[in-house]
């Protein structure tokens, strides 16, 4: 994913019009590993997540990933593309689940634009394409005056 | 869709101090995949404009540290059974930047419980979580709002 030789994160809001696009991420196969990460990393030690026999007796196929381990995922990318100071508010509606082995997509796109704030909407899609996430998130922006 | 019925005042949940510390930003962008330095080299954040540790949009989530049950304390707190919880929705409202180093005081209330009729019968809870941080001092930094779905018992 992203990190070290990536394009630097904004600090001043960026100048963003209606159609931008986040670039788009392609994750590696999420693995129990990672979720047992995010456990720690999160505080999130619902079994559910890391405990195959509890998850099974929960009728779930296998554990499965935290929605906010993907959430938080999304949000870095966003906070990458646009600017972590920037965003205003940042809103996740979990659609579909992440089980072990799978690969997400996330995109994003400015979707309107008033004064000095952008309007985005972003969602992550599995393999299947299946939606796993909606997310949209309010953005302070340059504006003509300020740029 | 069934009946709303609303259970009640909103009940308060409590408060938990907790610092937005280095440590934990670095478990929680290498959780995320992200080992950029910004998110917890103060001097790689000045070089890149910043006034500080900039946090990822999730970084609230350091709370669940401090609370006993962690991450599902709302969950049990709402009386909910842990096997059929599903987090439904998240949002976060952000008055300033957070910082790394910021130290905040959540406070939650359990806003509402609807009650609904489940998609195969049976009932199903959403529980909605409201959740305010007052920074050092003392002003509000963000607030967070949680939609947790208990689903019908099969």
């Amino acid at each position: 994913m992203s990190g070290a030789g990536s394009p630097s994160i904004p600090a001043a809001p960026p100048a963003l019009t209606p159609g931008a696009e986040m670039p788009t991420v392609v994750t590696e196969p999420f693995t129990r590993t990672d979720f047992v990460r995010y456990a720690g990393a999160g505080g999130d030690f619902h079994p559910i997540h890391h405990d195959e026999e509890y998850a099974t007796a929960a009728g779930m196929p296998s554990v499965f990933g935290m929605g906010m381990l993907h959430a938080g995922m999304l949000g870095v990318e966003l906070a990458r593309w646009v600017g972590p100071d920037n965003i205003r508010a940042f809103k996740v509606r979990f659609t579909g689940q992440v089980w072990p082995g799978d690969v997400l997509t996330f995109t994003g796109r400015v979707v309107s634009l008033v004064d000095d704030r952008a309007e985005i909407e972003l969602e992550a899609t599995s393999q299947g394409g299946d939606s796993i996430l909606r997310a949209s998130a309010t953005v302070l922006v340059a504006t003509a005056l300020t740029r | 869709m069934g009946s709303e019925i609303s259970e009640g005042e909103a009940r308060d949940l409590g408060s938990v101090n907790f610092p937005l510390e280095r440590a934990k930003l670095l478990e929680l962008v290498r959780s995320f995949k992200d080992p950029d330095p910004l998110w917890y080299d103060s001097e790689a954040a000045a070089a890149a404009g910043f006034d500080g540790l900039p946090v990822p949009p999730t970084a609230t989530v350091i709370a669940d540290h401090w609370r006993e049950d962690g991450a599902t304390f709302h969950a049990q707190a709402a009386g909910l059974d842990l096997t059929r919880v599903l987090h439904g929705e998240v949002s976060w409202e952000f008055e300033r930047p957070l910082r790394g180093g910021d130290e905040l005081s959540a406070t939650s209330v359990l806003a509402g419980i609807e009650t609904r009729e489940g998609k195969r019968g049976g009932e199903m809870k959403m529980v909605r979580v409201e959740t305010t941080y007052v920074d050092q001092d003392g002003e509000v930094a963000a607030k967070r709002y949680d939609t947790l779905i208990e689903t019908a018992p099969r």
